[in-house]
């Protein structure tokens, strides 16, 4: 799928690997001037690189100043913002626990990113937007934000807040011409989830295809396919789509998989 | 879209003469897609759009594309699977199936003829269980799979006041593309829908002073505006794209935040 985002910029949180580097590639392959934002800077800068329209900047979403920093820069050097997407994320590998075990510092530190970080970035994202009086934010949420799963308490809490949080934003922005929606992958192929499930020495693996029993597409989505969902809503054929989460899981959320 | 994402494939829209149905006969068409255009002589008729269909079909083939029309009442079991097999018979095979044909007639719950209720029930979910169980039987068949997508409506998640027989229909339409999203999903066979909101087309035209309820809404509506019949086909057009292949069993809302707004 090809579309139109030529003289648009695109700043993608989150982009230095797994599925922000794809969404970043396949905005800046669609024409857009795409930046990077992350914090390694260095991996960004190695990934920026091999787009034409790919530029790296340094950011930690949990730091204001950062954020801030990173878009007026953005405005400075590029003129506008018309598509955040707010990609940056993390969970746990090491505390798989239930609630009762939960590390406080863990519970924190997750939300700080995949909650708060959110608000920070799309907060100064909207300042630009708003005074555009047009963009679109973007936010990666998660399947796991409307079906709950055990053993990663901060990360559903977290997806879903951003998914209802989607919401109100679209019904506050809408007015100023600024489209608010989320995408909520199912389980995605990245170095992350290799080391988890799919890959040789993958702490789960022995129960992964439990889960693929779930999905009736029978595997999980690459980070591609979660970038052409995405491209979808940051092109012109979505201009109606505002408030809305797109699962983009395989059907893993559509019903239960039965032989009766 | 640039890029004739969807060439050689074939597409059957049902309902594809007017609104919502047309825009996505066209938008497929430019992408590449041949169509089976199917339209219902009655339903044209009486909105005196009978030749709205072979318009349609000219609009495709002036442009280059393929694509011929198919009149039927898809709430006839016969004629639903005949519309489908035209598209084998036409084209060769079926990759996309467009469940788009609907009725709307508005009346107050409590002077509704179960017979109004029935027709409702025939057209908009019986029709899109017979052609997608047509569809899906040739896509299975194929063996390269395949897309469904229905156009359900923001009126899957909220009701109508004169709307007793529609809303149903749309939710349960979605019901249902759930459940064959899981059974052909091992087939590679993907299955969504589309939930348009207010959108101009003859289905809310024929209320008297559309124009001033469009206004009034357009206040509820995020985006500030009802949406155009294009709105819903670029999305659907997506949806039958190959970027879309991992979306299954999804609910695609298209309306402007309207529902958001409505809560």
């Amino acid at each position: 799928m090809k579309v139109e985002l030529q003289g648009q910029v695109a700043l993608v949180t989150g982009a230095a690997q797994g599925i922000g580097k794809s969404i970043a590639d396949r905005l800046a392959a669609n024409g857009a001037r795409v930046i990077y934002a992350d914090v390694q800077y260095e991996v960004a800068a190695e990934s920026a690189a091999s787009q034409s329209l790919g530029v790296a900047m340094a950011m930690d979403v949990t730091r204001d100043d950062q954020v801030q920093e990173v878009m007026d820069r953005t405005v400075q050097e590029y003129g506008r913002l018309d598509i955040l997407v707010n990609n940056a994320g993390v969970n746990t590998l090491e505390h798989r626990v239930t609630i009762d075990e939960f590390p406080r510092e863990e519970w924190d530190r997750l939300l700080a990113v995949d909650l708060t970080g959110l608000y920070v970035a799309s907060k100064a994202a909207a300042q630009i937007m708003r005074s555009q009086q047009s963009g679109k934010i973007i936010n990666i949420a998660s399947v796991v934000g409307i079906v709950p799963l055990r053993l990663q308490s901060p990360f559903v809490a977290a997806k879903a807040g951003v998914i209802n949080l989607t919401r109100s934003m679209a019904i506050e922005l809408g007015p100023y011409g600024i489209l608010v929606n989320a995408i909520a992958p199912g389980s995605t192929l990245t170095d992350g989830t290799k080391e988890l499930f799919y890959g040789e020495g993958g702490k789960f693996r022995d129960s992964v295809q439990e889960l693929l029993n779930h999905i009736p597409l029978g595997r999980p989505a690459t980070t591609d396919e979660i970038a052409h969902a995405t491209l979808f809503l940051a092109a012109p054929e979505s201009s109606y789509i505002n408030g809305h989460v797109l699962t983009v899981d395989g059907g893993w959320s559509a019903g239960y998989m039965r032989e009766f | 879209m640039l890029d004739g994402t969807l060439a050689d494939k074939v597409a059957v829209v049902t309902g594809g003469s007017r609104g919502i149905g047309r825009a996505t006969s066209l938008a497929l068409a430019r992408q590449g897609a041949a169509l089976v255009v199917n339209y219902h002589d009655q339903a044209d008729a009486e909105l005196d759009q009978s030749t709205a269909a072979s318009e349609v079909v000219a609009a495709i083939v002036e442009s280059g594309g393929k694509a011929v029309a198919h009149q039927a009442d898809i709430s006839d079991e016969q004629a639903a699977r005949g519309l489908i097999d035209r598209a084998v018979d036409e084209f060769g095979r079926i990759d996309i199936l467009v469940n788009n044909a609907g009725i709307c007639p508005s009346q107050d719950f409590l002077e509704m003829p179960v017979s109004l209720f029935d027709r409702v029930h025939a057209v908009n979910l019986r029709g899109a269980f017979i052609s997608s169980q047509q569809a899906a039987r040739h896509m299975v068949r194929q063996g390269h799979g395949g897309r469904i997508i229905t156009v359900s409506s923001i009126s899957a998640l909220v009701g109508g006041s004169y709307q007793a027989a529609y809303c149903p229909t749309k939710s349960g339409l979605h019901s249902m593309m759930q459940s064959l999203a899981i059974l052909l999903g091992p087939h590679g066979i993907t299955c969504n829908s589309v939930g348009p909101g207010e959108v101009d087309t003859d289905m809310n035209r024929i209320l008297p002073d559309y124009d001033e309820i469009a206004a009034q809404l357009a206040n509820r509506i995020p985006v500030g505006r009802v949406a155009q019949p294009e709105d819903i086909a670029d999305p659907i057009v997506f949806l039958a794209s190959d970027g879309a292949r991992y979306v299954n069993g999804a609910f695609l809302l298209i309306d402007g935040g309207m529902f958001v707004n409505l809560q």
